[in-house]
Protein backbone atom coordinates (compact mmCIF):
# COMPACT_ATOMS: atom_id res chain seq x y z
CA UNK A 1 0.00 0.00 0.00
CA UNK A 2 2.39 2.26 1.07
CA UNK A 3 4.87 1.33 -2.17
CA UNK A 4 1.95 2.11 -4.14
CA UNK A 5 1.58 5.46 -2.83
CA UNK A 6 5.16 6.50 -3.08
CA UNK A 7 5.03 5.01 -6.69
CA UNK A 8 1.92 7.33 -7.50
CA UNK A 9 3.48 10.03 -6.02
CA UNK A 10 6.57 9.80 -7.70
CA UNK A 11 4.54 9.70 -10.97
CA UNK A 12 3.10 13.06 -10.05
CA UNK A 13 6.27 14.60 -9.69
CA UNK A 14 7.36 13.28 -12.72
CA UNK A 15 4.77 14.81 -14.66
CA UNK A 16 4.82 18.34 -12.24
CA UNK A 17 8.60 18.10 -13.24
CA UNK A 18 7.43 17.54 -17.00
CA UNK A 19 8.74 14.15 -17.57
CA UNK A 20 7.35 12.52 -20.28
CA UNK A 21 8.17 8.45 -19.59
CA UNK A 22 9.99 7.31 -16.61
CA UNK A 23 13.17 6.40 -18.72
CA UNK A 24 15.52 9.39 -17.60
CA UNK A 25 17.05 11.34 -21.10
CA UNK A 26 20.67 11.48 -19.41
CA UNK A 27 21.91 8.69 -17.38
CA UNK A 28 23.46 10.07 -13.70
CA UNK A 29 26.67 9.09 -14.53
CA UNK A 30 26.54 11.34 -17.68
CA UNK A 31 25.50 14.16 -14.95
CA UNK A 32 27.78 13.12 -12.25
CA UNK A 33 30.49 14.24 -15.49
CA UNK A 34 28.79 16.78 -16.27
CA UNK A 35 28.96 18.90 -13.15
CA UNK A 36 31.34 21.62 -12.30
CA UNK A 37 33.03 20.89 -9.99
CA UNK A 38 34.21 23.59 -7.16
CA UNK A 39 37.62 24.24 -6.37
CA UNK A 40 40.40 21.14 -6.31
CA UNK A 41 40.69 21.19 -2.56
CA UNK A 42 37.38 20.81 -1.98
CA UNK A 43 36.54 18.60 -4.80
CA UNK A 44 39.24 16.00 -3.16
CA UNK A 45 38.19 16.47 0.45
CA UNK A 46 34.14 16.20 0.10
CA UNK A 47 32.21 13.27 -1.09
CA UNK A 48 29.84 14.54 -4.40
CA UNK A 49 27.04 14.22 -2.20
CA UNK A 50 28.79 16.73 0.19
CA UNK A 51 29.88 18.96 -2.76
CA UNK A 52 26.29 19.53 -3.80
CA UNK A 53 25.12 20.26 -0.14
CA UNK A 54 27.67 22.92 -0.30
CA UNK A 55 26.83 24.34 -3.20
CA UNK A 56 23.60 24.73 -1.52
CA UNK A 57 24.24 26.54 1.27
CA UNK A 58 26.69 28.44 -0.59
CA UNK A 59 23.73 30.16 -2.44
CA UNK A 60 21.62 30.16 0.50
CA UNK A 61 24.51 32.06 2.23
CA UNK A 62 24.59 34.53 -0.53
CA UNK A 63 20.83 34.85 -0.76
CA UNK A 64 20.91 35.82 3.04
CA UNK A 65 23.80 37.99 2.81
CA UNK A 66 22.00 40.04 -0.30
CA UNK A 67 18.77 40.40 1.50
CA UNK A 68 20.08 41.27 5.01
CA UNK A 69 22.19 43.74 3.22
CA UNK A 70 18.40 45.48 1.81
CA UNK A 71 16.89 45.05 4.76
CA UNK A 72 19.72 47.21 6.40
CA UNK A 73 19.26 49.71 3.50
CA UNK A 74 15.41 50.04 5.14
CA UNK A 75 16.57 51.47 7.90
CA UNK A 76 17.61 54.44 6.10
CA UNK A 77 15.15 54.77 3.92
CA UNK A 78 12.47 57.57 4.54
CA UNK A 79 9.48 56.25 7.05
CA UNK A 80 6.60 54.57 4.89
CA UNK A 81 3.60 56.53 4.84
CA UNK A 82 5.14 59.88 5.99
CA UNK A 83 3.91 63.43 4.88
CA UNK A 84 7.02 65.04 3.65
CA UNK A 85 8.85 62.28 2.39
CA UNK A 86 11.34 62.80 -0.49
CA UNK A 87 9.25 61.73 -3.17
CA UNK A 88 6.50 64.32 -2.11
CA UNK A 89 8.02 67.13 -3.99
CA UNK A 90 7.57 69.60 -6.62
CA UNK A 91 6.93 66.99 -9.56
CA UNK A 92 3.85 65.30 -7.89
CA UNK A 93 2.87 69.15 -6.87
CA UNK A 94 2.72 70.03 -10.63
CA UNK A 95 0.95 66.62 -11.33
CA UNK A 96 -1.66 66.88 -9.26
CA UNK A 97 -2.56 70.32 -8.53
CA UNK A 98 -2.23 70.86 -12.67
CA UNK A 99 -2.85 67.50 -13.96
CA UNK A 100 -6.60 68.63 -14.40
CA UNK A 101 -6.22 71.96 -15.79
CA UNK A 102 -3.89 70.80 -18.13
CA UNK A 103 -5.08 67.15 -19.57
CA UNK A 104 -8.30 67.28 -18.24
CA UNK A 105 -8.61 63.39 -16.95
CA UNK A 106 -9.67 63.25 -12.93
CA UNK A 107 -8.08 60.32 -12.85
CA UNK A 108 -4.77 61.89 -12.16
CA UNK A 109 -2.69 58.59 -12.90
CA UNK A 110 -4.43 58.64 -16.60
CA UNK A 111 -3.26 62.05 -17.02
CA UNK A 112 0.78 61.14 -16.38
CA UNK A 113 0.48 57.51 -17.88
CA UNK A 114 -1.06 58.59 -21.08
CA UNK A 115 -0.15 62.58 -21.55
CA UNK A 116 2.78 63.85 -19.53
CA UNK A 117 4.49 60.38 -19.93
CA UNK A 118 2.61 59.28 -23.12
CA UNK A 119 5.39 58.04 -24.83
CA UNK A 120 7.03 56.24 -22.06
CA UNK A 121 3.47 53.83 -22.65
CA UNK A 122 4.03 54.15 -26.37
CA UNK A 123 7.41 52.42 -25.59
CA UNK A 124 5.50 49.65 -23.42
CA UNK A 125 2.84 49.32 -26.21
CA UNK A 126 5.77 48.37 -28.34
CA UNK A 127 7.30 46.00 -26.27
CA UNK A 128 3.93 44.29 -25.69
CA UNK A 129 3.56 44.10 -29.69
CA UNK A 130 7.00 42.95 -29.81
CA UNK A 131 6.89 39.52 -27.49
CA UNK A 132 3.61 38.59 -29.21
CA UNK A 133 5.83 38.71 -32.54
CA UNK A 134 8.63 36.87 -30.62
CA UNK A 135 6.01 34.10 -29.31
CA UNK A 136 4.39 34.04 -32.61
CA UNK A 137 7.62 33.43 -34.30
CA UNK A 138 8.93 30.99 -31.76
CA UNK A 139 5.23 28.95 -31.68
CA UNK A 140 3.62 29.70 -34.57
CA UNK A 141 2.80 25.93 -36.33
CA UNK A 142 3.52 26.50 -39.90
CA UNK A 143 4.65 24.12 -42.57
CA UNK A 144 8.46 24.21 -41.16
CA UNK A 145 7.52 23.96 -37.60
CA UNK A 146 5.42 20.82 -37.73
CA UNK A 147 6.29 17.89 -37.31
CA UNK A 148 4.50 14.31 -37.79
CA UNK A 149 4.29 14.00 -33.94
CA UNK A 150 2.66 17.61 -33.68
CA UNK A 151 0.47 16.61 -36.47
CA UNK A 152 -0.52 13.13 -34.39
CA UNK A 153 -1.02 15.08 -31.23
CA UNK A 154 -3.36 17.75 -32.80
CA UNK A 155 -5.45 14.82 -34.61
CA UNK A 156 -5.52 13.49 -30.70
CA UNK A 157 -6.49 16.78 -29.77
CA UNK A 158 -8.75 17.30 -32.15
CA UNK A 159 -11.09 13.64 -31.63
CA UNK A 160 -11.10 14.44 -27.60
CA UNK A 161 -12.68 17.64 -28.27
CA UNK A 162 -15.62 16.61 -31.00
CA UNK A 163 -16.41 13.95 -28.11
CA UNK A 164 -16.11 16.28 -25.07
CA UNK A 165 -19.57 17.43 -24.15
CA UNK A 166 -19.47 21.25 -23.34
CA UNK A 167 -23.43 22.32 -22.20
CA UNK A 168 -22.55 23.19 -19.55
CA UNK A 169 -19.52 25.53 -20.46
CA UNK A 170 -21.26 26.54 -23.38
CA UNK A 171 -24.32 28.02 -21.87
CA UNK A 172 -22.32 29.56 -19.19
CA UNK A 173 -20.11 31.37 -21.47
CA UNK A 174 -23.39 32.35 -23.27
CA UNK A 175 -24.69 34.36 -20.27
CA UNK A 176 -21.51 35.65 -19.31
CA UNK A 177 -20.18 36.91 -22.57
CA UNK A 178 -21.73 40.14 -23.04
CA UNK A 179 -21.47 40.57 -19.05
CA UNK A 180 -17.86 40.35 -19.71
CA UNK A 181 -17.04 42.49 -23.22
CA UNK A 182 -19.59 45.39 -21.36
CA UNK A 183 -17.42 45.30 -18.43
CA UNK A 184 -14.38 45.38 -20.72
CA UNK A 185 -15.34 48.08 -22.76
CA UNK A 186 -16.66 49.93 -19.26
CA UNK A 187 -13.62 49.97 -17.71
CA UNK A 188 -11.86 51.24 -21.18
CA UNK A 189 -14.10 54.14 -21.52
CA UNK A 190 -14.06 55.00 -18.51
CA UNK A 191 -10.44 54.95 -17.91
CA UNK A 192 -9.77 58.64 -17.42
CA UNK A 193 -12.63 58.69 -14.64
CA UNK A 194 -12.40 55.93 -12.51
CA UNK A 195 -9.68 53.41 -11.48
CA UNK A 196 -9.22 51.00 -14.90
CA UNK A 197 -7.70 52.19 -18.41
CA UNK A 198 -6.13 50.27 -21.66
CA UNK A 199 -4.65 48.22 -19.44
CA UNK A 200 -7.02 46.48 -17.36
CA UNK A 201 -9.89 47.09 -19.74
CA UNK A 202 -7.73 45.08 -22.78
CA UNK A 203 -6.85 42.29 -19.59
CA UNK A 204 -10.80 41.72 -19.45
CA UNK A 205 -11.53 41.62 -22.87
CA UNK A 206 -8.91 39.66 -23.76
CA UNK A 207 -9.56 37.03 -20.89
CA UNK A 208 -13.54 37.06 -22.32
CA UNK A 209 -12.03 35.74 -25.67
CA UNK A 210 -9.99 33.34 -23.83
CA UNK A 211 -12.71 31.78 -22.13
CA UNK A 212 -15.44 32.19 -25.83
CA UNK A 213 -12.41 29.85 -27.71
CA UNK A 214 -12.24 27.33 -24.85
CA UNK A 215 -16.06 27.04 -24.90
CA UNK A 216 -16.39 27.34 -28.64
CA UNK A 217 -13.39 26.40 -30.31
CA UNK A 218 -10.62 28.42 -32.76
CA UNK A 219 -12.94 28.24 -35.89
CA UNK A 220 -15.82 30.47 -34.23
CA UNK A 221 -12.95 33.13 -33.04
CA UNK A 222 -11.70 32.99 -36.31
CA UNK A 223 -15.28 34.49 -37.38
CA UNK A 224 -14.38 37.50 -36.00
CA UNK A 225 -10.94 37.85 -35.03
CA UNK A 226 -8.67 36.02 -38.15
CA UNK A 227 -4.87 36.39 -37.81
CA UNK A 228 -5.50 39.33 -40.69
CA UNK A 229 -7.87 40.93 -38.41
CA UNK A 230 -5.18 40.45 -35.87
CA UNK A 231 -2.85 42.34 -37.50
CA UNK A 232 -4.74 45.15 -38.54
CA UNK A 233 -6.05 46.37 -34.93
CA UNK A 234 -2.54 45.81 -33.47
CA UNK A 235 -0.41 47.84 -36.58
CA UNK A 236 -3.35 50.54 -36.72
CA UNK A 237 -3.67 51.01 -32.27
CA UNK A 238 -0.07 51.39 -32.23
CA UNK A 239 0.04 54.16 -35.52
CA UNK A 240 -2.42 55.73 -33.97
CA UNK A 241 -1.27 56.10 -30.62
CA UNK A 242 1.86 56.89 -32.34
CA UNK A 243 0.40 60.00 -34.45
CA UNK A 244 -1.72 61.09 -31.57
CA UNK A 245 1.49 61.58 -28.83
CA UNK A 246 3.32 63.05 -31.69
CA UNK A 247 0.40 65.68 -32.63
CA UNK A 248 -0.46 66.98 -28.68
CA UNK A 249 3.68 66.59 -28.12
CA UNK A 250 4.43 68.78 -31.33
CA UNK A 251 1.39 71.60 -30.24
CA UNK A 252 1.84 71.54 -26.75
CA UNK A 253 5.98 72.55 -27.05
CA UNK A 254 5.18 74.78 -29.90
CA UNK A 255 2.36 76.96 -28.21
CA UNK A 256 0.16 76.26 -31.12
CA UNK A 257 -3.59 75.66 -31.31
CA UNK A 258 -4.78 71.94 -30.84
CA UNK A 259 -7.62 70.69 -31.86
CA UNK A 260 -8.13 68.57 -28.79
CA UNK A 261 -9.55 70.49 -25.88
CA UNK A 262 -9.97 69.40 -22.53
CA UNK A 263 -13.59 69.62 -22.27
CA UNK A 264 -15.09 69.90 -19.11
CA UNK A 265 -13.51 67.60 -16.28
CA UNK A 266 -15.76 64.37 -15.03
CA UNK A 267 -17.77 64.18 -18.19
CA UNK A 268 -17.55 60.83 -20.36
CA UNK A 269 -16.35 63.25 -23.51
CA UNK A 270 -13.55 65.17 -21.58
CA UNK A 271 -9.70 64.77 -21.56
CA UNK A 272 -8.70 64.86 -25.03
CA UNK A 273 -6.99 62.23 -25.91
CA UNK A 274 -6.96 60.31 -23.27
CA UNK A 275 -10.08 57.96 -24.14
CA UNK A 276 -9.18 57.61 -28.00
CA UNK A 277 -5.64 56.72 -26.70
CA UNK A 278 -6.81 54.28 -24.05
CA UNK A 279 -9.38 52.48 -26.72
CA UNK A 280 -6.48 52.05 -28.61
CA UNK A 281 -4.18 50.87 -25.81
CA UNK A 282 -6.90 48.15 -24.75
CA UNK A 283 -7.16 46.95 -28.42
CA UNK A 284 -3.46 45.95 -28.15
CA UNK A 285 -3.69 44.99 -24.81
CA UNK A 286 -6.54 42.32 -25.43
CA UNK A 287 -5.17 41.04 -29.26
CA UNK A 288 -1.53 40.39 -27.58
CA UNK A 289 -3.65 38.63 -24.53
CA UNK A 290 -5.52 36.13 -26.79
CA UNK A 291 -2.32 35.94 -28.86
CA UNK A 292 -0.23 34.55 -26.22
CA UNK A 293 -3.11 32.05 -25.49
CA UNK A 294 -3.87 31.16 -28.94
CA UNK A 295 -0.25 30.39 -29.59
CA UNK A 296 0.94 28.72 -26.48
CA UNK A 297 -1.99 26.65 -26.60
CA UNK A 298 -2.98 25.76 -30.48
CA UNK A 299 0.21 27.39 -32.34
CA UNK A 300 -2.03 29.23 -34.19
CA UNK A 301 -4.43 31.91 -34.29
CA UNK B 1 18.73 46.65 17.98
CA UNK B 2 14.94 47.61 19.42
CA UNK B 3 15.24 50.67 17.49
CA UNK B 4 16.10 48.97 14.37
CA UNK B 5 13.24 46.31 14.96
CA UNK B 6 10.91 49.57 15.38
CA UNK B 7 11.82 50.90 11.97
CA UNK B 8 11.35 47.65 10.08
CA UNK B 9 7.94 47.03 11.47
CA UNK B 10 6.86 50.41 10.62
CA UNK B 11 8.68 49.98 7.38
CA UNK B 12 7.03 46.66 6.92
CA UNK B 13 5.97 47.02 3.02
CA UNK B 14 9.59 47.42 2.11
CA UNK B 15 10.51 44.74 4.46
CA UNK B 16 8.18 42.34 3.04
CA UNK B 17 9.03 42.95 -0.32
CA UNK B 18 12.97 42.51 0.23
CA UNK B 19 11.76 38.88 2.13
CA UNK B 20 9.85 38.41 -1.56
CA UNK B 21 12.79 39.33 -3.10
CA UNK B 22 14.87 36.90 -1.27
CA UNK B 23 12.65 33.93 -1.65
CA UNK B 24 12.48 34.73 -5.92
CA UNK B 25 16.50 35.00 -5.65
CA UNK B 26 16.85 31.81 -4.00
CA UNK B 27 14.34 29.73 -6.19
CA UNK B 28 15.81 31.74 -9.13
CA UNK B 29 19.39 29.77 -7.58
CA UNK B 30 18.86 26.26 -6.59
CA UNK B 31 15.73 25.10 -8.74
CA UNK B 32 16.67 22.94 -11.68
CA UNK B 33 13.58 23.03 -13.48
CA UNK B 34 13.10 26.26 -16.44
CA UNK B 35 9.26 26.74 -15.15
CA UNK B 36 10.10 27.18 -11.38
CA UNK B 37 13.08 29.04 -12.56
CA UNK B 38 10.76 31.45 -14.17
CA UNK B 39 8.13 31.94 -11.42
CA UNK B 40 11.08 32.89 -9.46
CA UNK B 41 11.61 35.29 -11.29
CA UNK B 42 8.12 36.65 -11.16
CA UNK B 43 8.18 36.81 -7.59
CA UNK B 44 10.99 39.09 -7.79
CA UNK B 45 9.12 41.36 -10.47
CA UNK B 46 6.26 41.71 -7.95
CA UNK B 47 8.92 42.16 -4.58
CA UNK B 48 10.34 45.06 -7.18
CA UNK B 49 6.51 46.43 -7.78
CA UNK B 50 5.10 45.91 -4.31
CA UNK B 51 8.88 48.63 -3.31
CA UNK B 52 8.08 50.93 -5.40
CA UNK B 53 4.45 51.43 -4.87
CA UNK B 54 5.37 51.62 -1.61
CA UNK B 55 6.88 55.00 -1.86
CA UNK B 56 3.98 56.60 -3.00
CA UNK B 57 1.37 55.80 -0.12
CA UNK B 58 1.07 58.88 2.73
CA UNK B 59 -1.01 58.54 5.87
CA UNK B 60 -4.51 59.33 5.73
CA UNK B 61 -4.58 60.26 2.02
CA UNK B 62 -6.94 59.19 -0.59
CA UNK B 63 -6.11 57.63 -4.11
CA UNK B 64 -5.45 60.09 -6.82
CA UNK B 65 -8.95 60.06 -8.37
CA UNK B 66 -10.41 63.57 -7.96
CA UNK B 67 -14.15 62.83 -6.47
CA UNK B 68 -15.00 66.70 -7.24
CA UNK B 69 -13.31 68.87 -10.41
CA UNK B 70 -15.22 71.80 -9.33
CA UNK B 71 -12.91 72.83 -6.68
CA UNK B 72 -9.01 72.98 -7.23
CA UNK B 73 -7.22 70.24 -6.25
CA UNK B 74 -5.39 70.31 -3.07
CA UNK B 75 -1.86 68.46 -3.34
CA UNK B 76 -2.45 67.48 0.25
CA UNK B 77 -5.55 65.53 -0.50
CA UNK B 78 -3.65 62.96 -2.40
CA UNK B 79 -1.18 60.12 -3.12
CA UNK B 80 1.62 60.29 -4.86
CA UNK B 81 0.13 59.47 -7.94
CA UNK B 82 4.17 58.68 -9.73
CA UNK B 83 4.97 55.65 -8.32
CA UNK B 84 1.87 54.02 -9.60
CA UNK B 85 2.25 54.61 -12.91
CA UNK B 86 6.30 53.85 -12.99
CA UNK B 87 5.25 50.76 -11.83
CA UNK B 88 2.11 50.13 -14.42
CA UNK B 89 5.12 50.32 -17.17
CA UNK B 90 6.67 47.44 -14.69
CA UNK B 91 3.55 45.24 -14.86
CA UNK B 92 3.81 45.31 -18.67
CA UNK B 93 7.36 44.74 -19.36
CA UNK B 94 7.09 42.00 -17.15
CA UNK B 95 3.65 40.23 -18.55
CA UNK B 96 6.38 40.40 -22.12
CA UNK B 97 9.08 38.89 -20.55
CA UNK B 98 7.75 35.94 -18.86
CA UNK B 99 5.56 34.77 -22.11
CA UNK B 100 8.52 35.30 -24.03
CA UNK B 101 10.97 33.23 -22.16
CA UNK B 102 7.85 30.84 -21.81
CA UNK B 103 7.99 30.47 -25.08
CA UNK B 104 11.37 29.96 -25.54
CA UNK B 105 10.81 26.85 -22.36
CA UNK B 106 8.15 25.32 -24.88
CA UNK B 107 10.66 25.36 -27.62
CA UNK B 108 13.36 23.77 -25.51
CA UNK B 109 11.28 21.02 -24.43
CA UNK B 110 10.04 20.13 -27.47
CA UNK B 111 13.48 19.73 -28.81
CA UNK B 112 15.04 17.80 -25.71
CA UNK B 113 11.99 15.99 -23.81
CA UNK B 114 12.78 17.60 -20.67
CA UNK B 115 12.61 20.88 -18.42
CA UNK B 116 16.15 19.87 -16.19
CA UNK B 117 18.38 22.51 -17.12
CA UNK B 118 21.40 20.33 -16.52
CA UNK B 119 19.99 17.84 -18.52
CA UNK B 120 19.10 19.98 -21.25
CA UNK B 121 23.11 21.65 -21.37
CA UNK B 122 24.30 17.80 -21.14
CA UNK B 123 21.93 17.30 -24.43
CA UNK B 124 22.82 20.65 -26.09
CA UNK B 125 26.53 19.25 -25.71
CA UNK B 126 26.41 15.81 -27.02
CA UNK B 127 24.92 17.55 -30.13
CA UNK B 128 27.64 19.60 -30.70
CA UNK B 129 29.82 16.40 -30.82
Amino acid sequence: MTKNIKEQWRQFAAWVNGVENDEPVVTPEEKRAARPHLPGFVHRVLSEKNELRLYHAFSAVMCLVFTGTLLLTVLFLPTFGGAGNPTENEVMERYVEKGIEEVGATNLISNIILVYRGFDTFGESCVLFLAATCVMILLRKDEKNTTAYDLAERAEDAEIESEENTTVLRSVVRMLMPVILLFGVYVLLNGHLSPGGGFSGGAILGAGLILFENAFGLEKVRRFMSEHVYHIIKVAALYFYGFTMIYVFFTGANDLHSIIGTGIPGMIFSAGVIMPINVAVGLEVACTMYAFYAFFSKGEL
Amino acid sequence: MSNAIATWSGDYYQVFAIILFGIGFISLLLHKNLIKKIIGLNIMDSSVYLFLTSFGFIDGRVAPIVADPSVPVQMETYINPLPTGLVLTGIVVGVSVTAFSLALTQRLYKKYHTLNLDEIIILAKREEV
